[in-house]
């Protein structure tokens, strides 16, 4: 099976050396299902949200990967902002550090049209100066999200694509592609009993891995030892708002 | 004299009301087509702004030739070559090279009748010494209050002592004259001009198919980053104008972030922009011009170092494609500033601006959302008692439950007394469905939605 998979991969990818160089996103029960075991550092990737108003879980799981990805290797990252493709306001790089990517490695550029973002990023990956591009975008046919996927293997860097929520996300050529969706957070210690909220929570969706299988986790970020980790499974939590009396 | 008196004396005159505007605006077109010859010209708008079309001498056209004559052959040819193709485009133009701004005005206005003059080096005194009073750019009362005195000629006046003078006339008088002699300086552009880093190309025939053009414009790069790297010099803005046979011109700047005289890397950064250029009935000359450069050392274009300087030159590269694309303000870099109030304490600035050693971030124990809304915009919320956290909010017509907060984090605002600002109660919420969002409280019942959290 495995001579099978490499021949596979050889006849994908001609001037492959046999030796793949991965990253993981930290959760072992994830890299068990990719295939290859974890994930490449040169290829594209594609997140979405689940609704609207989870688009910042989107971008707080895109910003996780990204700094997998720098545990692995160091060097630029390149965001693209695209003020029609989000509207929840501009990344905030205290925000950033808190989920484990160092801000000053950032280079932003700031556009309102999907082509401009395209165009950057082909740019970007092209130049050797980035080891990931995140460009946020609205759309993208599948001609153009090959020629990103081309673009990011022929020179060794990261895409993703950041893009809104929408019903059809069409085809593309990513590798992987999630949907993340925000999911109630499990305070840990002292927060559990402040009622405070944990940390970041999301439900994510693995809806199409190339040569591998789709899978569904509930994963958390902890942002006091950087990592990402699979939540306890959801126990049921009453809503109710917070009530003041601690001896209640 | 006045028209009636014209017509007295010569019946048949044509006569065309004057149009002081398109006037104007026709001698700052031939300034800018002057840039053919020097890429300092001027209409003298600046210097002199009483100067009017009308009037003794009236206004023309400056130019600074330093270092610019040996291109055309001499200071001879040049003049010649301008003034014959201002004949052929319509005008009657009268050319003077000095060595002083003034000295040029008052020779090619009130010398002799050749088309052209020029001053050698050193003898301006003795070229000035004949001509009128008028020809120093004075106003017509002082000229005339000099007659009055007896002083007719700029040869009366050299020789004056100084204190009579001025105390007779204003200050001007010897001003114009000290600027004339070159006694005090009159720069026509702000920089002090060394040769200027110009290439040109003629061309027999007109070209306009874009290829053609592009094919120049590497030839014009090839050639100026030779000269620059004889220099030791690089670019930070290169102007590369285009002049067509009817005498207009237009232009494409470019900027770098550091200096750079590569000339492939330049030729992308105009390729970008070539299609501005309208050809229209075809191009016949075309320059190139470093209008700011800076020292550059050999080092930066040696291609053997290691793989981290590699990548800052091509890390460097790419920041000049995607700024001369997308505008200088679009390209930016994490900032963070000594501010805890949050809109000001971190964001983007320009990369030009971005200082390359970040001061101290605040790792906060604080927690910060992801995304900041600038401005933050204000939801309905309600809260269970004054001081207390919100239970509910509306914001973009979603209600949202609130099932856990963190906080109050309290923010008061600067130091400098304002009045908008209160201080603002910050707190961290999770609403029913497990979104986070940071909350203010301003005063009290305004509530505010800065920020999203992952």
């Amino acid at each position: 099976m495995e001579d099978l998979r490499a021949h596979i991969r050889a006849l994908e990818r001609p001037g492959w050396t046999g030796e793949e160089k991965l990253f993981s996103l930290g959760i072992p029960e994830i890299d068990r299902q990719l295939p290859a075991g974890g994930c490449p550092p040169a290829a594209l990737y594609e997140v979405l949200p689940d609704q609207p108003i989870d688009a910042s879980a989107a971008t707080g799981f895109s910003i996780t990967l990204l700094a997998a990805l720098t545990n692995y290797r160091k060097g630029r990252i390149l965001w693209c902002l695209n003020d029609n493709a989000t509207d929840a306001g501009e990344i905030y790089p205290p925000g950033i550090s808190q989920h484990g990517l160092d801000p000053s490695r950032l280079t932003i550029v700031k556009t309102t049209r999907d082509t401009d973002v395209l165009w950057a990023m082909e740019e970007a990956l092209r130049s050797n100066a980035f080891i990931a591009v995140l460009g946020e975008v609205k759309g993208i046919p599948m001609t153009a999200s090959r020629r990103l996927q081309l673009a990011a293997e022929e020179n060794d860097a990261l895409a993703l694509l950041l893009r809104p929520a929408t019903q059809t996300p069409g085809l593309s050529a990513a590798i992987q592609r999630w949907r993340v969706k925000a999911a109630p957070s499990h305070p840990r210690d002292f927060a559990a009993v402040l009622n405070e909220p944990g940390a970041a929570c999301w439900h994510t969706t693995l809806f199409r891995s190339r040569g591998g299988t789709p899978g569904t986790w509930l994963m958390e970020w902890c942002d006091e030892t950087d990592h990402l980790a699979l939540a306890p499974p959801v126990c049921d939590r009453p809503v109710e708002p917070h009530n003041a009396s601690l001896t209640g | 004299m006045a028209l009636a008196n014209a017509r007295a004396i010569m019946p048949s005159i044509t006569v065309h009301p004057a149009v002081p505007n398109a006037d104007g605006k026709m001698l700052a077109q031939l300034a800018q087509w002057c840039g053919r010859y020097s890429p300092w010209t001027s209409t003298g708008k600046e210097n002199d702004p009483e100067l009017s079309l009308e009037g003794a001498g009236g206004a023309g056209i400056w130019l600074d030739a330093t270092g610019c004559a040996h291109l055309f052959g001499g200071e001879d040819a040049m003049l010649a070559d301008m003034v014959g193709r201002l004949e052929k485009l319509g005008f009657t133009a009268r050319a003077a090279m000095t060595d002083t701004l003034g000295s040029a005005w008052a020779v090619s206005r009130f010398s002799s009748n050749d088309a052209w003059k020029i001053v050698p080096p050193g003898e301006t005194r003795a070229a000035l010494a004949p001509l009128a009073i008028a020809a120093l750019r004075l106003p017509p009362a002082t000229v005339l209050a000099l007659h009055e005195v007896g002083l007719r000629y700029i040869g009366d006046l050299i020789d004056m002592p100084r204190g009579p003078l001025a105390a007779r006339f204003e200050k001007e008088v010897r001003l114009r004259l000290d600027a004339a002699l070159g006694q005090t300086a009159e720069p026509l552009s702000p920089i002090l001009p060394t040769t200027p880093l110009i290439a040109r190309l003629t061309f027999a025939e007109p070209i306009g198919h874009r290829d053609d053009i592009a094919a120049a414009t590497s030839k014009l790069l090839d050639k100026l980053c030779i000269t620059m790297e004889k220099l030791g010099q690089g670019a930070r803005r290169l102007v590369l104008s285009v002049y067509r046979p009817d005498g207009s011109t237009a232009r494409i700047t470019i900027g770098t972030a550091r200096a750079n005289r590569e000339p492939r890397h330049l030729l992308r950064l105009f390729a970008e922009h070539l299609d501005e250029i309208d050809p229209e009935f075809g191009i016949d000359e075309m320059t190139l011009f470093a209008a700011i450069a800076e020292p550059m050392t050999a080092n930066q274009s040696n291609l053997q170092r290691g793989a981290a300087a590699q990548s800052t030159d091509s890390y460097n590269a790419v920041i000049d494609r995607l700024t001369n694309r997308l505008g200088t303000h679009n390209v930016r870099r994490t900032h963070f500033r000594k501010s805890h109030i949050p809109e000001r304490a971190a964001g983007f600035i320009p990369v030009g601006k971005a200082k390359l050693v970040q001061t101290d971030q605040r790792d906060a124990d604080t927690p910060r959302p992801l995304r900041l809304l600038r401005p933050p915009e204000q939801v309905e919320a309600v809260a269970e008692s004054t001081n207390g956290p919100p239970v509910l909010f509306r914001w973009r017509r979603i209600l949202h439950h609130v099932t856990s907060y963190e906080g109050p984090e309290r923010i008061a605002p600067e130091w400098w007394p304002s009045d908008a600002e209160s201080p603002r109660d910050y707190y961290r919420v999770e609403n029913e469905v497990g979104q986070r969002f940071w909350l203010y409280r301003n005063g009290e019942t305004s509530w505010f939605l800065h920020g999203v959290f992952g």
